[in-house]
């Protein structure tokens, strides 16, 4: 009845392999001339484009680092459904990376309400129910630096703002913290608490190995 | 009626593409309102004493975010109007109904090969795609993709410079491109960890662009500082449909939609054995040619030879002055 399909399934093999040789060259050929085009069209400010590193946070449920760049197809729908707007996309200039979502604690941490998680289509950020399961990176308390730590002064804001209350996060003598490993969720909002403007003196630091 | 479908095809184009800009505009306007949620919360004046009194020295030290986690969340979860917002949002790519997903069948595909993505949410999420591939073949092609409304468009500037002598004649590839272009990606992609046909995929690109132009555009997003300065609107891989479109307009006719187009490949495959085509009625055609001329795919419906890759635009039908050419329900027959 319908004769045409002749057409397209007696692929020859000749001219798949012609086919083939040429689609593997387009997409090196055409991976080059973006990567070449966006060092030319670079406009953004150093600050910004080193913004984004390998080792970096990402939002909570992700895979591991080369599952989670194959599984995540760039929809930004997780960026679009981040309320706090915690959820950063990579740009132009991070080449393969560019899309994906990462997390900056110290402007803007995330609140763990798993919205992304929620929408994520395809599972590179897994579905979690409760905070406490997420895992996205360690925070860490320079004592040099901490006010609390190094006795000039009586803080505690990391402590205010961790939301597992006192089981990630406990206070010491003079206020001063200290991180429970087994309990830290690692959403970085003591980093963005943390009164030092400059140099934070909690950090939250990324559990990815570098691929 | 004969022009009719064409007229009711570019309308339902025309109302995806705003339904995709109004989604936008809607995420935009959900994250102004979450943020009016977050700034109500830290001017209001906490419930205890103690508290109230670790908000001044807070303040006093220039931490003043540091009790927003769990009131946020809730507040945020709680207002009616961003209930309203999630429950329609997204876009053709991945889009989200009353809870209900919906993903691209590349999109899918690509997430599926992937060892620990969540399959069973992707597989529920194509259902819909792949029951209306199964029905109607390239459906999506000729009636929602933005991205064919669009080379359609440039088709049509084409015809209108067809007579000025600028542009020579349309050249002709190999169809199975498409295919070849499927495997090879979806190999590229499991190897190297990149989606390379999520990022090339012109109506996933008209998703995301318009995602940031918008954002962009509106004023008070923080977010988009991050992934397009000030000077640049576009991304990188806008300027791949801009090689398209001028590829299209100068030297190949519909190139993409005919012969390199990956999504179609995947439509095509599932609509091989459609339930809904198009038909010749032979006795009434008088073999003027007028339909194979017009048709878009380069396909032949004047020898009813539609085959798998067939979008149902129904241009051919339009173009058909004896309505020779009728639907065909394989089921009831």
């Amino acid at each position: 009845m319908i004769n045409n399909f002749k057409e397209i399934n007696n692929m020859d093999r000749k001219q798949f392999i012609k086919s083939a040789g040429l689609t593997v060259s387009s997409i090196i050929g055409s991976s080059a001339a973006f990567s070449l085009v966006g060092k030319l069209l670079k406009a953004q400010p150093e600050a910004r484009k080193m913004a984004f590193n390998p080792d970096v946070i990402r939002p909570p449920g992700a895979l591991n680092e080369k599952d989670f760049l194959s599984a995540c197809i760039r929809c930004q729908r997780c960026e679009e459904a981040c309320m706090p707007e915690a959820i950063k996309l990579a740009g132009d200039n991070d080449s393969t990376y560019s899309g994906t979502p990462f997390i900056l604690p110290d402007e803007t941490a995330c609140t763990l309400c798993l919205e992304c998680t929620k929408v994520c289509p395809t599972g590179a950020l897994k579905f979690i129910e409760k905070k406490e399961d997420v895992k996205i990176g360690l925070a860490k308390v320079d004592e040099r630096t901490c006010v609390s730590h190094n006795g000039s002064g009586f803080c505690g804001a990391c402590f205010t703002a961790c939301p597992l209350h006192g089981k990630a996060l406990k206070l010491n003598y003079k206020n001063a913290p200290t991180v429970f490993e087994d309990h830290c969720v690692g959403c970085g909002l003591c980093e963005e608490a943390c009164i030092l403007k400059e140099t934070k003196a909690i950090r939250v630091f990324s559990n990815r190995k570098l691929s | 009626m004969k022009m009719s479908w064409q007229l009711f095809r570019h309308f339902v184009q025309i109302s995806v593409l705003i339904l995709i800009v109004f989604t936008s505009i809607t995420a935009w306007y959900g994250a102004q309102l979450a943020r009016g949620e977050i700034e109500n919360i830290l001017n209001s004046k906490p419930p205890t004493f103690t508290s109230w009194t670790i908000q001044i020295i807070d303040d006093s030290y220039g931490g003043s975010k540091s009790r927003i986690s769990k009131t946020t969340n809730d507040a945020i979860q709680n207002n009616d109007a961003l209930k309203n917002i999630r429950s329609l949002s997204g876009n053709h790519w991945v889009g989200e109904i009353f809870g209900f997903k919906i993903i691209d069948p590349v999109a899918g595909l690509q997430a599926l090969l992937v060892k620990e993505s969540s399959k069973s949410a992707v597989l529920i999420a194509l259902i819909v795609p792949i029951i209306i591939a199964l029905l109607f073949g390239r459906i999506f092609c000729s009636w929602i993709c933005p991205a064919g409304f669009l080379f359609e468009c440039v088709a049509k500037v084409r015809s209108f410079l067809l007579p000025f002598n600028i542009i020579g004649k349309s050249l002709k590839f190999w169809r199975g491109h498409k295919y070849t272009l499927l495997i090879v990606g979806l190999i590229f992609s499991g190897l190297f960890s990149i989606p390379i046909l999520a990022l090339i995929y012109p109506p996933a690109i008209i998703a995301r662009e318009l995602h940031n132009i918008i954002n962009s555009v509106f004023p008070g997003n923080l977010v988009m500082q991050n992934i397009i300065s000030t000077t640049q609107i576009f991304s990188i891989f806008s300027l791949f449909i801009a090689f398209l479109m001028l590829f299209e307009l100068f030297i190949s006719e519909r190139a993409w939609c005919k012969y390199f187009c990956f999504g179609g490949a995947i439509y095509s495959c599932l609509g091989k054995f459609r339930l809904i085509n198009v038909k010749l009625d032979s006795p009434k055609c008088n073999s003027c040619g007028d339909c194979t001329k017009s048709c878009p795919m380069d396909l032949n419906p004047m020898k009813n030879e539609f085959g798998m890759e067939c979008d149902n635009c129904l241009v051919c039908m339009s173009s058909c002055t004896k309505s020779a050419l009728k639907f065909n329900f394989k089921g009831i027959k």
